[in-house]
C-alpha cells in the first residue's frame, strides 16, 4: 500500500469516526461501514465528502462497491494516482 | 399497433392523445356507457377489473405510453404520461393501476437496467398489449428492499430462483416478471439482482401461483403471489451486472415514485366534482349548500390543494427529464407531499359529503370507491414514511451544498410546464443527489428577483421562505449521518417535513412565474391560496383571504359548468 492511500485512509477513518461519533482509534478499517450502523443511504453521503475534500468526482455508488474504509482508501488512492493528495497536516491542492 | 406518430418534441400542457383517450372513455354519468360509473361500480362490487375498460385500453394501446420512443412507444414526456393516465384515475383507479401503472413500474426497471435484447423483449411484450409484473414485494419485508429473500443461486447455465413473492399486481396474468432476487446471501447493497422471467419459457412445474390477495380499495386489481421452486433462468435474464438490483431499482423507481402520485390526482379531481355537483344541488337550511360559507371555504381549500399538489408533481415530473441527478430527492419529496395532500383533501370532501360519502348507491356512489382506491397513494410502491426516511440522510449535504447560499439554478423549462422536454435520461438517474437541489436553492434568486408592487405579499412570502431555508440549513449542517438512519429520532423527521414544505412552495411560485401570461396559472389567486394553505406554523391555516377564496370559487364553478378538469391543465373533459 502506498503512502498516499494510507493518508487517504487516515482521512476516511477520521471522517467516518465523526459520522459515528466514535474515536478513530476504535474503528477497524476492514469492517464494513454498515456493521458500525451506517445504513446504505447514509453511506452514500461519504462520497460527497470525498468529492469536496479531494475535488474529484466519484461514482455515486462508490461506498456500495467498496463498503470498508480499506477498500475505499484503495480505490481512492488509485483514483488520485500520482497527484499530491494529503499529508499528515491535511490537504494539499489538487 | 401504434397509430400515433412522432415528430418534433411535443409541446403543451397535455398531449392530444389525452383528449382522444378521454373521448373514448366517455361520460361517467351515462348509465349506458360501458366505461361509465355504473359499470365501474359494478365491477368493483364483484372485485373484478372492468372488462370493457381493459378492452378499450388494449385497443387504444395504452401500454405504448410506458415505452420510450426509441423502443417504439410514446413515452416521450413523463408529464404527458401523467396527464393521459389522469383520464383513467379520474374514472377507475383500478384500471389505472391494474391495466396501467403496474406495467409502467416493470418497464422503468427495463429502460434503466436492461440490455438491447431485454428491452426489445419488454417493448414487444408491452406494445402487444401484454403485461409485465414487478415481483419485488415479500410481505415479511415490506419497503425494506435490502431484506428481500427470494434467492438466486448460481447454477450451470445461469441461476436457480427459489422463494416467494406476495401481493404483486397482475402476477398471474403477466407474460413476464421482473423479479428482485437475492444473489448473495450476505447483507449489503450488492446482494440483489433483477431477473427478467419470461413465463412462456419458464418451467410451469417450478412456479406455483398463490391465491389472490383481496383488498379494501382497488378491489378489481388482481394481486397475486408466487412460489418459486428452483426455477432455472439463464444468465441473459439478469438485468445489469449481478448485484446491481437495488441500485437499478432505486434509480428506476424515481420515475414511478414521482409520476404515480401525480397521476392519482385524477381521483381527487373526480372526488371534488362529485362533491361540488352534490352540494350545488342540495338544499340545506333553506338554501343551497354551496351558499354556506363553510362549504364554499372547504371546497375552495380542496381546489387549492389539488392545484398545489399538481404543481409540485409537475415540477418533480419534469425534473426527471431535466435534473435526473437530483430526483432521488424530488421523487421521495413528491411521493411524500402529493400523497399527503391528496389523502387529506379527499378526507375533507368525505366530511362535506357526510352520509353520501358512505353510500354505495345513488349519484355519489363513485365517491366511496375513489376514496378507497386513493389509499394506496400513501403506501403503495413505497410508503410515505419510507420516503421520509430516505430523504433524512440527504439533508445535511443538501443544506451544505445548496441551501445556505445562491447556487446552480434549474433550467427555466423545469417550471414552464408547456415547454418541450428532452428524452427521459434513464442512464442519468443517480442513487443520491450529492447535495444538489436547484429547486429549493432557487429561493435565493427568487427573493432577489424584481417583483411588481401588487405582488408585495408574494415577495414577502418568498423572503420568509428563504430565511426559513437558511435556518433549516443551519440546523441540518451539523447533524451527524449516524443520527439520520432508520433509527432517527422523531424530531429529525420533522426536518424532512419542513424541507418538503419549502420545496413544494418554491415549486408553486416558480410555476406561477413561468406560466403563460393571461392563463389562470399566471394569475396570483391560486398561488396565494397555495402559499396560505402551506404556511408554516404549529396551527392549521385558517380560511383563505376573502378575495382569494372568491376568485378560486368562481374558477371552480366555471370549470364545473364548462366540464373542465380542476387540476393544473383545466382541460375539457367528457366526464
Amino acid at each position: 500500500m502506498t503512502a498516499g492511500s494510507r493518508d487517504v485512509r487516515t482521512w476516511l477513518t477520521e471522517r467516518v469516526a465523526t459520522y459515528l461519533r466514535r474515536s478513530p482509534q476504535g474503528i477497524d478499517t476492514s469492517v464494513p461501514l454498515a456493521d458500525y450502523g451506517l445504513d446504505s443511504l447514509t453511506a452514500l453521503a461519504i462520497t460527497a465528502d470525498i468529492e469536496d475534500e479531494f475535488e474529484v468526482t466519484v461514482d455515486d455508488a462508490l461506498t456500495w462497491d467498496h463498503p470498508t474504509i480499506d477498500a475505499l482508501a484503495k480505490v481512492l488512492g488509485e483514483l488520485l494516482g500520482q497527484q499530491p493528495t494529503v499529508d499528515d497536516t491535511g490537504v494539499k491542492g489538487v | 399497433m401504434n397509430p400515433h406518430t412522432h415528430g418534433a418534441p411535443a409541446e403543451g400542457l397535455a398531449p392530444k392523445r389525452a383528449d382522444e383517450l378521454e373521448h373514448l372513455l366517455g361520460a361517467l354519468g351515462d348509465p349506458a356507457n360501458p366505461t361509465g360509473a355504473a359499470a365501474i361500480l359494478d365491477a368493483d362490487e364483484r372485485a373484478e377489473m372492468l372488462p370493457a375498460g381493459e378492452a378499450l385500453l388494449h385497443d387504444y394501446g395504452l401500454n405504448a405510453e410506458f415505452v420510450p420512443p426509441e423502443h417504439g412507444g410514446r413515452l416521450d414526456r413523463a408529464d404527458h404520461l401523467v396527464e393521459v393516465m389522469r383520464g383513467l384515475y379520474r374514472r377507475d383507479p383500478a384500471l389505472g393501476l391494474g391495466y396501467g401503472a403496474s406495467s409502467l413500474i416493470a418497464g422503468v426497471t427495463l429502460w434503466t437496467a436492461g440490455d438491447a435484447v431485454q428491452t426489445a423483449f419488454a417493448a414487444r411484450t408491452l406494445l402487444d398489449g401484454r403485461r409485465i409484473a414487478v415481483a419485488f414485494h415479500e410481505l415479511a419485508h415490506g419497503n425494506d428492499m435490502a431484506g428481500m429473500e427470494l434467492a438466486a443461486t448460481a447454477a450451470a447455465d445461469g441461476l436457480l430462483l427459489s422463494g416467494r413473492k406476495e401481493v404483486v399486481t397482475n402476477l398471474r396474468r403477466a407474460d413476464a416478471l421482473v423479479v428482485l432476487a437475492r444473489s448473495d446471501p450476505r447483507p449489503g447493497q450488492r446482494s440483489h439482482s433483477l431477473v427478467l422471467v419470461d413465463r412462456a419459457s419458464a418451467d410451469p412445474a417450478r412456479l406455483t401461483d398463490l391465491p389472490r390477495f383481496t383488498t379494501v380499495g382497488m378491489r378489481g386489481v388482481q394481486l397475486g403471489g408466487i412460489g418459486v421452486d428452483e426455477l432455472p433462468v439463464p444468465t441473459s435474464a439478469i438485468l445489469g451486472p449481478v448485484g446491481s438490483g437495488l441500485e437499478s431499482a432505486l434509480k428506476a423507481f424515481q420515475v414511478t415514485r414521482t409520476v404515480l402520485p401525480a397521476m392519482m390526482s385524477g381521483i381527487l379531481d373526480t372526488g371534488l366534482r362529485i362533491a361540488v355537483e352534490h352540494l350545488t344541488e342540495r338544499q340545506l337550511y333553506g338554501g343551497l349548500a354551496t351558499d354556506l360559507p363553510y362549504v364554499r371555504s372547504q371546497l375552495t381549500d380542496v381546489f387549492a390543494d389539488l392545484l398545489r399538489a399538481e404543481a409540485f408533481g409537475a415540477v418533480g415530473t419534469r425534473a426527471l427529464h431535466l435534473l435526473p441527478g437530483q430526483t432521488s430527492v424530488y421523487s421521495s419529496a413528491v411521493k411524500f407531499e402529493v400523497a399527503r395532500l391528496l389523502l387529506r383533501a379527499m378526507d375533507r370532501l368525505a366530511e362535506l359529503l357526510g352520509a353520501h360519502f358512505y353510500l354505495r348507491q345513488g349519484p355519489t356512489a363513485l365517491f366511496q370507491k375513489l376514496f378507497r382506491d386513493l389509499a394506496p397513494v400513501g403506501f403503495g410502491h413505497i410508503a410515505r414514511a419510507a420516503c421520509q426516511m430516505s430523504l433524512l440522510p440527504q439533508l445535511p449535504l443538501l443544506a451544505r451544498r445548496s441551501w445556505s447560499k445562491p447556487g446552480a439554478e434549474a433550467p427555466g423549462d423545469l417550471y414552464a410546464l408547456g415547454a418541450a422536454l428532452p428524452p427521459l435520461p434513464f442512464d442519468k438517474l443517480a442513487l443520491h443527489a450529492a447535495g444538489r437541489d436547484a429547486v429549493a436553492g432557487s429561493l435565493h434568486a427568487l427573493a432577489d428577483a424584481p417583483w411588481s408592487p401588487e405582488h408585495a405579499d408574494l415577495r414577502a412570502a418568498v423572503e420568509a421562505d428563504r430565511a426559513e431555508l437558511i435556518e433549516l440549513a443551519a440546523e441540518c449542517v451539523p447533524l451527524a449521518p449516524v443520527d439520520l438512519g432508520v433509527d432517527a429520532r422523531p424530531e429529525h423527521y420533522d426536518l424532512v417535513t419542513r424541507y418538503v414544505r419549502l420545496l413544494a412552495r418554491t415549486a408553486c411560485i416558480e410555476v406561477w412565474r413561468h406560466a403563460e401570461p393571461g392563463t389562470f396559472l399566471a394569475g396570483p389567486a391560486w398561488l396565494r391560496a397555495a402559499l396560505h394553505r402551506s404556511a408554516p406554523g404549529p396551527r392549521k391555516p385558517g380560511p383563505l383571504p376573502g378575495p382569494v377564496e372568491d376568485a378560486l370559487f368562481t374558477e371552480l364553478c366555471h370549470r364545473r359548468g364548462d366540464r373542465r378538469s380542476f387540476g393544473l391543465t383545466g382541460r375539457a373533459l367528457t366526464v
